[in-house]
Formats: C-alpha cells, sequence, structure tokens
C-alpha cells in the first residue's frame, strides 16, 4: 500500500483500523511502520474522527495519574 | 477535536499558556509538572490513536502509557525544530504497532520459546497432544511474562524475535548502544527463561520431571 491509497482508505474507512478488511489493515500498519507521512496523515485523520466517533469512556485522569507515576 | 481553547485549558482544566514546545523544553529541567500539562492537552488524542491501531481500549490506554513516558525519557534528544505533537503522535503510533504485533505473534511463541530454551530444558519427544498443551499454556504464560517485563526490555525482545532486527537497528530505533540492547536483551531472556521453568516445574513437565523420570519414559510417564 502506497500513501496515495492509505489517503483514500482513511477517507473512505475511517482511522479505526479494525474496521478495514483484515489485509488492507495489515498492508497500512506496514506503511504506517515505515512512513512517517503516513503516521502524520493517520494523526490527522485521527483528530477529525475525534468529533465523529463516540469516545470510548474511562477514567483519562486515573490513565493521566498512571502515567505521572511512572515517570 | 481539540481547538485552541482547549490547548490552552488541557482536558483536566489545567491552564497553562505557553506552547507545547515551550512546556516540553521546560521538562529538560525535570519539570514534571509541565509534562503533566502536556498530557492534559494531549493524552485523548493519543489515546485515540493508540485505539484505532489496536482496537482495543485498555491495550490504547497501555500504549499512550508507553507513548507518554518514551517522550518523557526522550526529552533530551527532542529538538525545537519539530513539533511536540506531530512527534508524539508518531510515538504513539508505533507503541501501538509494536502492541498490536506482539498480540499477533503470541501465537507463534513456540518457536521462541525454543530459541529462548538452553539444552538443559529440552526433553524427550512427547506425544502431540502433550506437545499443544504445552504450546497454548506456555504462550500463555510467555505473553504474561513479556507484559511483565520493563519497556526497555520487552520493547528489545519483541524487535529481536518478533520483528527479527538486527540489534544494530534495534540499537537505533531505541535510541541507545548496541551494547545495552544486548545487556537488555540478555536480561529479557533470563526473566522470561525462569518464569517458563517456573511454570514447567507447576505443571510437572518441567526439567526436573524429566530428569527424575525412568530412563526410556515420556515425560508424563
Amino acid at each position: 500500500m502506497d500513501l496515495k491509497l492509505f489517503e483514500a482508505r482513511l477517507k473512505a474507512l475511517g482511522a479505526m483500523l479494525d474496521r478495514w478488511p483484515d489485509d488492507e489493515a495489515e498492508a497500512a500498519l506496514d506503511l504506517l511502520t515505515t512512513s512517517q507521512a503516513a503516521q502524520d496523515l493517520f494523526a490527522r485523520v485521527t483528530a477529525e474522527d475525534m468529533g465523529v466517533f463516540d469516545e470510548p469512556g474511562g477514567d483519562l485522569g486515573v490513565l493521566a495519574d498512571r502515567i505521572g507515576r511512572n515517570l | 477535536m481539540a481547538n485552541s481553547a482547549m490547548t490552552a485549558m488541557g482536558e483536566f482544566g489545567l491552564v497553562d499558556v505557553r506552547s507545547d514546545e515551550d512546556l516540553f523544553l521546560a521538562c529538560r529541567q525535570g519539570d514534571q509538572l509541565a509534562f503533566r500539562v502536556l498530557v492534559d492537552r494531549h493524552l485523548r488524542m493519543v489515546r485515540r490513536l493508540a485505539l484505532n491501531v489496536l482496537g482495543d481500549v485498555q491495550e490504547a490506554e497501555d500504549a499512550a502509557q508507553e507513548a507518554f513516558i518514551a517522550a518523557w525519557r526522550a526529552r533530551e534528544r527532542w529538538t525545537p525544530e519539530a513539533r511536540f505533537s506531530t512527534w508524539l503522535h508518531r510515538i504513539a503510533v508505533n507503541k501501538a504497532i509494536d502492541r498490536r504485533r506482539v498480540r499477533k505473534a503470541v501465537p507463534e511463541s513456540q518457536e521462541v520459546i525454543t530459541r529462548l530454551a538452553d539444552a538443559e530444558v529440552q526433553g524427550p519427544v512427547q506425544a502431540d497432544a502433550l506437545a499443544s498443551l504445552e504450546r497454548s499454556e506456555v504462550a500463555v504464560t510467555l505473553q504474561q511474562a513479556l507484559g511483565k517485563l520493563p519497556d526497555t526490555q520487552r520493547q528489545a525482545l519483541t524487535l529481536f524475535y518478533f520483528e527479527e532486527l538486527e540489534v544494530g537497528r534495534i540499537a537505533d530505533a531505541m535510541g541507545c548502544s548496541e551494547q545495552a540492547v544486548r545487556s537488555l536483551l540478555k536480561r529479557g531472556r533470563q526473566t522470561l527463561k525462569t518464569r517458563l521453568q517456573r511454570q514447567k516445574k507447576i505443571c510437572g513437565y518441567g526439567p526436573e520431571t524429566v530428569r527424575s523420570a525412568p530412563e526410556g519414559a515420556g515425560r508424563h510417564a
């Protein structure tokens, strides 16, 4: 998968890779492993998706405290 | 989606007018409060990034934690030319991918165990059914043992055994020396081996069982 196809899939399927066909998700992961441009695009679409999809829940304050304790 | 007001205020109400980059520069002086503000601003996005890769909230939160801790530890190497958020997001994606690949590789873990185990652990050939049972139990134990290792040891082992990277490339990826990678691999292997041997003893098919069995008998004869 190249960056152009990745962008097309992101626009079509969104950034949640478990909603993608398995083979395309794996190809996307391979691209994300090697391409910072793909990572940046993924982050941009994720930010856009955050206004669309429900939040998963959970207490982010607890997680933030956990991070602070482990520094 | 975060807007400028959210960025200034943060997720949990921490107010700091400094930019991400200025805050992270303050972190170099050991300012953990400045880093807490950065966590405050970016945690939701980082968790979402990891969730998009992993599809599991708990794992995503673990990956997010790893990403922030990695950022904190790498603060000396970060340069202000790179936007902090872009850099952090890349770390988060990589941490999530690492976790996803470890999860996927666990069913293949018998191969790893074989490479980890020394000749002392090898025993007589056993029946297929028993071998299958042992593989599944060992895979679970390996997953648990990997999860309990320090982050650096787990990352080194994962890159070496599952991603099959050479030590030099692992050193580059982790930002440390080859000697440090070898040390991490050695300590990680030893810890895993100890835990797996302990598990074998508990299950009754470990090396001690083999040694005490009558000559020619199977492990569970």
